[in-house]
């Protein structure tokens, strides 16, 4: 069955009130309505505190918060014990980074690449400095992707206790084959902290497949409202780690000398969740799972569409518009053809995207972001970059 | 040439200046922009420092600031958005000759980029 692109928009209330041309979706999607319905009814019809009374309607609550769980254990192909709800990527990350402290020791090294996101390695070079251990780094070639030969030798140096990736690039969308480079880290011996922020959207992850230790994304690039996501921490992994944070919920007795902790995922969670969150990240991920399979091509239709059409300008494609990401640089600012754009009501990113040391390695200053969603129609592409050769244009007449 | 912008360049930009103050569409507000934008001297590297830096742009942008020995107050700014440039020039000139007075035609984001390169000169004169 082919793709409706209309009617797939028609779930998105962004639209039915905003003639913008909204192609920063890496960055962050728009809300699904029946995401943002689930979360009104959960606050409006089902409020009470999760896990901590017997109340029918606690009871109902709590139902709906494990049943959220469950969702996304399913989405990841997880257990749902494996599932810890947090703010988003990059409260799973520092979370991961915290928690794994204790197994770290001076002279331990951490891995991290060249394409990650800021979010990706700050946490750990936060954790390096507490513990004694060493940041070193897997390169990219040129264009971008991974020295999968710098990866392979560094993974198999005895000092390297764990590996954060990103599974897919949110400058160039490249997808790392994380299956692969997980299987080399688990032969080592190294752990391994996939971000998967720009991936859930795209492909359908199995962890058990991947065989990563830790996994985390966001709701916010899914169509969730923002402020949830999730980690997945491997029951194996999970059971050895310490708390993330103190306090109620992930408690199984309190005196004033000690506590004692709750097993996983609990002992992560403390305090009182974002429950009616996590009910609307659950429904975005059946939303998600439906869907999936129909926008992915037309996705890729669409970039394709984009890639021919912005050939024909005078700029640098840095990549081939995988996952709907196309980055581009020109002769000119990046933030005076992203603020033209925006000026005609089209959204697009520039910047440094939070991975300057990619921009680094790339040589460029900052780059301009196009990020599709498979509620954009070509229609707008094709608006988009009319209105970005009229802004060449103009940049370029006017010395 | 001096990269501390004076009184002499700001008698040379008073045309695109009274352009900009009577512009009605963001299409003209952004070329008389980028006009301005060519007559701003480039900032010598040793001047774009964190000291100089104003954060929250969206683009790197730095401004300096000086007094002279006769207490005349000098800036200089740079950018590698034209746009801002632009908006540098503009600020720098109605600080400098308090009679020139806009009611420019900015877009939101542009006023954003305006109050807060206005904020940054304002703390300068100030100090």
């Amino acid at each position: 069955m082919g793709f409706d692109v209309q009617f797939f928009r028609e779930q998105f209330p962004f639209f039915q009130q905003s003639s913008i041309i909204y192609l920063d979706n890496a960055a962050t999607t728009q809300k699904l309505g029946v995401a943002l319905d689930a979360q009104y009814n959960h606050a409006i019809f089902c409020n009470a505190n999760v896990h901590r009374a017997a109340y029918p309607l606690a009871v109902k609550a709590t139902n709906a918060y494990e049943q959220a769980r469950e969702r996304v254990a399913h989405f990841l192909g997880a257990q749902p014990n494996e599932i810890i709800f947090t703010r988003g990527t990059t409260e799973g990350l520092n979370l991961a980074a915290f928690c794994l402290q204790e197994q770290f020791q001076e002279g331990d090294i951490i891995l991290l690449t060249t394409q990650e996101h800021h979010s990706n390695i700050v946490p750990w070079q936060q954790m390096a400095k507490r513990t004694g251990a060493k940041i070193d780094s897997i390169p990219v070639n040129a264009d971008g992707q991974l020295n999968m030969d710098v990866l392979r030798q560094k993974l198999s140096m005895p000092q390297v206790k764990l590996l954060a990736i990103t599974h897919v690039s949110n400058v160039l969308g490249f997808t790392n084959d994380i299956r692969y480079i997980c299987s080399l880290a688990k032969s080592n011996n190294v752990l391994t902290v996939v971000d998967g922020a720009q991936a859930v959207l795209h492909h359908k992850i199995n962890v058990s497949e991947l065989a990563c230790d830790i996994y985390t994304f966001s709701g916010h690039k899914m169509y969730a409202p923002d402020g949830i996501g999730a980690v997945y921490i491997s029951a194996a992994l999970a059971e050895i780690l310490p708390p993330f944070q103190g306090g109620g919920e992930m408690i199984h007795h309190v005196s004033l000398a000690k506590s004692e902790f709750k097993i996983s995922p609990y002992k992560f969670e403390a305090g009182t969740p974002y429950v009616s969150g996590a009910v609307a990240l659950a429904r975005a991920i059946e939303f998600i799972e439906k869907y999936r399979c129909q926008y992915q091509p037309y996705i890729e239709q669409l970039a394709m569409y984009a890639m021919t059409e912005i050939r024909k300008l005078p700029v640098q494609l840095l990549n081939n518009g995988e996952q709907g990401i196309i980055s581009f640089v020109c002769q000119h600012d990046a933030f005076d053809i992203a603020h033209l754009l925006g000026e005609q009501n089209i959204c697009v990113r520039a910047g440094k995207h939070c991975a300057e040391p990619l921009l680094n390695a790339l040589g460029h200053l900052s780059t301009i972001r196009i990020s599709l969603a498979p509620y954009n129609n070509k229609d707008e592409v094709s608006r988009c970059l009319g209105v970005l050769k009229e802004t060449l244009e103009l940049l370029s007449d006017i010395r | 040439m001096s990269y501390w912008v004076d009184k002499q360049l700001i008698v040379q930009i008073e045309p695109l200046l009274n352009q900009l103050e009577h512009a009605v569409s963001f299409q003209q507000v952004t070329k008389l922009l980028l006009q301005l934008a060519a007559y701003l001297p480039e900032l010598p590297e040793d001047l774009k420092i964190a000291k100089n830096e104003i954060e929250g742009c969206e683009t790197q942008t730095w401004l300096a600031y000086c007094k002279t020995d006769d207490n005349i107050s000098l800036y200089a700014a740079s950018s590698a958005s034209r746009i801002m440039r632009g908006l540098l020039l503009l600020l720098i000139a109605q600080q400098l000759q308090k009679e020139i007075k806009f009611t420019v035609l900015l877009s939101d984001s542009k006023q954003q980029a305006f109050y807060r390169l206005q904020k940054a000169i304002f703390n300068y004169a100030q100090s």
